[in-house]
């Protein structure tokens, strides 16, 4: 076999087989496409995405590149310098803890689950070909002291995904794959949900291909999970991936209080109806907010926004749960 | 959530530089580059691959020049920021991107840019009047201007902060104007408006700009509009940052805006609410 002359030469034909294209598309987090354009010059890669090409590569593959890189003087400092790719930035950590030290209550979770899910999305889809990032929380436990289903509370995407999922929210039961993670206290994932051969209980909704959860967990109880959706199958595989999910799961553990963490046993999540079904009950979601806070207002005991928000979910959740039995 | 005290803090936050008001300000960012129709709407494509080298001025947590990085390879993007929360905030997001083009630094406006002149082919500011007193527009544009390179273009965009039917908005916006005019951050004659809108084309005119034009956009968040609920949030959670500023330049007791508060998280959801945001773009040349 003729000696590849550079680089991308020796690219063009390691990606020439179109299984390792698309495993180290994969694995890098770009589309396939952006390597073809690699080899043919019409873009280079940054540092960080030379350094995991260079980890995506069997050795000697590896070292093949690296010699190359050299002589094309790509192989920079820089290169050296990044950091390596299954590690959080410390300083960004240190950002965390410090949020977490100096914010006030009413803007805890908010401030620091927005921050850290910020920082996920940049990282784990820099190339942005397509993720969503939501948090999903416990309901609070019914009379019976049981958790009966999940709600999802905040989330991000690249697209096609909306910027914000908040207005997207829905709440999660024993048929989703968040509810399977929380309810054993260990993530999981799913790598094509287009198969539809897939053993764990899950459904496929709009621009997802594989999907992963992650729960947050602190002294053996459990708080909800960070549920990560991908367009792309077989997104969660890489391990240096799996490894950045459970450190971001960690930190934005931290935005919860102790009593909003419960034992397992008294996750007992139902069925929860289908997307449009809870749409539909949402539909009356503001007004509800709306009325109640006005009612505070007029009997002059103030309420806020969120205390209100979180009665009309749990009125919403009790409704859901009647639909869902009744149906 | 601290009081409100510039000498302290050395700079002019008035929603403090708080790890909230770094994640508000990239909301924010993004909620303005919708209404304002991207990143640099106004820009042809031959202008935008003539810029290079990029600064943006009081950047905050970098949200405008980290997309501009993304979007465009060939630009290397630089943002200063006199709060070092927000710069550290920036380059730990430039980190996570993996983006070798923008980078962040530590930089007071109200002095001499520490760059040498002719360094950008683009120098941006957006929103500046929130952030530095009025007297130092012009010595900061006679920098802006020393630093931007010949044929390069200056940008500023300013906003005037919005027309609603909401009674708790107007007391709350008329106490924040109040509270702008005794720092010394409005532009305004009778202290009823922000004012920087007029200015825009002046400062670039003043420092010898060509070709200048404007832009305007709006963000409407009234009942039922698309960004009714990002501007519900941003101005909900601006207002409750802003507390220590209002009540700790004296303009309203804390009994009295908690219960604004409260009316406009109500009256920003009714029905028949309307409220819009003006912004204005201005750009010019340096000959």
């Amino acid at each position: 076999m003729e000696k590849p002359s550079s680089w991308r030469d020796l690219l063009k034909s390691i990606i020439s087989d179109h299984v390792e294209r698309e495993r180290i598309a994969n694995e890098i987090g770009i589309r396939s496409i952006t390597l073809t354009r690699w080899v043919t010059g019409e873009s280079t890669p940054r540092a960080q995405n030379l350094n995991q090409l260079l980890h995506a590569l069997p050795k000697q593959r590896r070292d093949q590149l690296s010699l190359l890189l050299e002589e094309a003087h790509l192989n920079s400092d820089d290169l050296v310098e990044s950091e390596t790719s299954d590690e959080i930035d410390y300083q960004f950590i240190r950002q965390v803890f410090e949020a977490r030290t100096m914010t006030p209550d009413n803007l805890l979770f908010w401030t620091v689950c927005r921050k850290v899910v910020q920082n996920a999305l940049r990282r784990l889809d820099p190339e942005r070909i397509g993720m969503a990032i939501t948090v999903v929380q416990c309901m609070p436990a019914s009379s019976d002291g049981k958790v009966r289903s999940l709600r999802e509370r905040m989330g991000m995407g690249t697209p096609p995904w909306p910027g914000d999922l908040e207005h997207k929210a829905l709440f999660l039961g024993a048929e989703s794959l968040a509810g399977y993670v929380v309810a054993n206290c260990r993530p999981e994932g799913i790598d094509d949900l287009r198969e539809g051969a897939y053993f764990l209980p899950a459904y496929q909704t709009e621009y997802e291909v594989s999907a992963f959860a992650y729960p947050f967990l602190y002294a053996t109880r459990v708080a909800g999970c960070l549920l990560l959706s991908s367009t792309q199958p077989n997104y969660f595989l890489s391990p240096s991936r799996l490894s950045l999910i459970a450190d971001y799961a960690q930190l934005i553990a931290l935005a919860f209080t102790p009593d909003q963490f419960v034992l397992p046993e008294h996750i007992e999540l139902r069925l929860m109806p289908t997307i449009a079904q809870q749409y539909e009950l949402f539909a009356t979601f503001q007004q509800r907010v709306k009325e109640l806070m006005r009612e505070s207002l007029y009997a002059g005991r103030l309420i806020t926004r969120t205390e209100a928000e979180q009665i009309v979910w749990q009125q919403l959740e009790e409704a859901l749960i009647r639909l869902s039995t009744s149906g | 959530m601290g009081t409100y005290d510039p000498a302290r803090t050395k700079n002019w936050y008035i929603l403090g530089d708080s790890s909230t008001e770094g994640v508000h300000l990239i909301e924010q960012d993004v909620n303005f580059n919708t209404s304002m129709g991207g990143l640099l709407p106004e820009q042809s494509q031959e202008s935008l691959a003539h810029f290079h080298d990029v600064l943006d001025v009081a950047c905050g947590p970098g949200g405008w020049a980290l997309e501009v990085a993304q979007a465009h390879a060939h630009m290397q993007v630089t943002g200063i920021d006199i709060s070092s929360n927000m710069i550290e905030y920036a380059n730990a997001q430039a980190r996570a991107s993996g983006l070798d083009n923008v980078s962040f630094k530590i930089g007071n406006i109200t002095e001499p840019l520490d760059f040498p002149d002719a360094s950008f082919d683009l120098v941006n500011a957006r929103h500046i009047e929130e952030v530095i007193p009025v007297p130092a527009f012009p010595p900061l544009f006679q920098e802006l201007s020393r630093v931007t390179r010949p044929g390069g273009t200056m940008r500023i965009t300013g906003s005037e902060w919005g027309v609603t039917n909401s009674f708790a908005y107007e007391t709350l916006m008329r106490h924040l104007l109040r509270a702008s005019r005794i720092a010394g951050l409005d532009f305004s004659a009778d202290g009823r408006n922000i004012g920087i809108a007029p200015w825009l084309r002046r400062f670039l005119r003043d420092v010898g700009c060509v070709n200048i034009q404007e832009r305007p956009s709006f963000l409407d968040f009234s009942a039922g509009a698309p960004q009714q609920m990002s501007g519900y949030r941003d101005l909900t959670l601006a207002f409750e940052l802003m507390q220590p500023f209002l009540v700790g330049v004296g303009v309203v007791a804390p009994q009295e805006f908690e219960e604004l508060q409260q009316r406009l998280a109500l009256e920003m959801l009714e029905d028949n609410f309307c409220g819009i945001v003006y912004t204005l773009t201005a750009w010019g040349q340096k000959p």
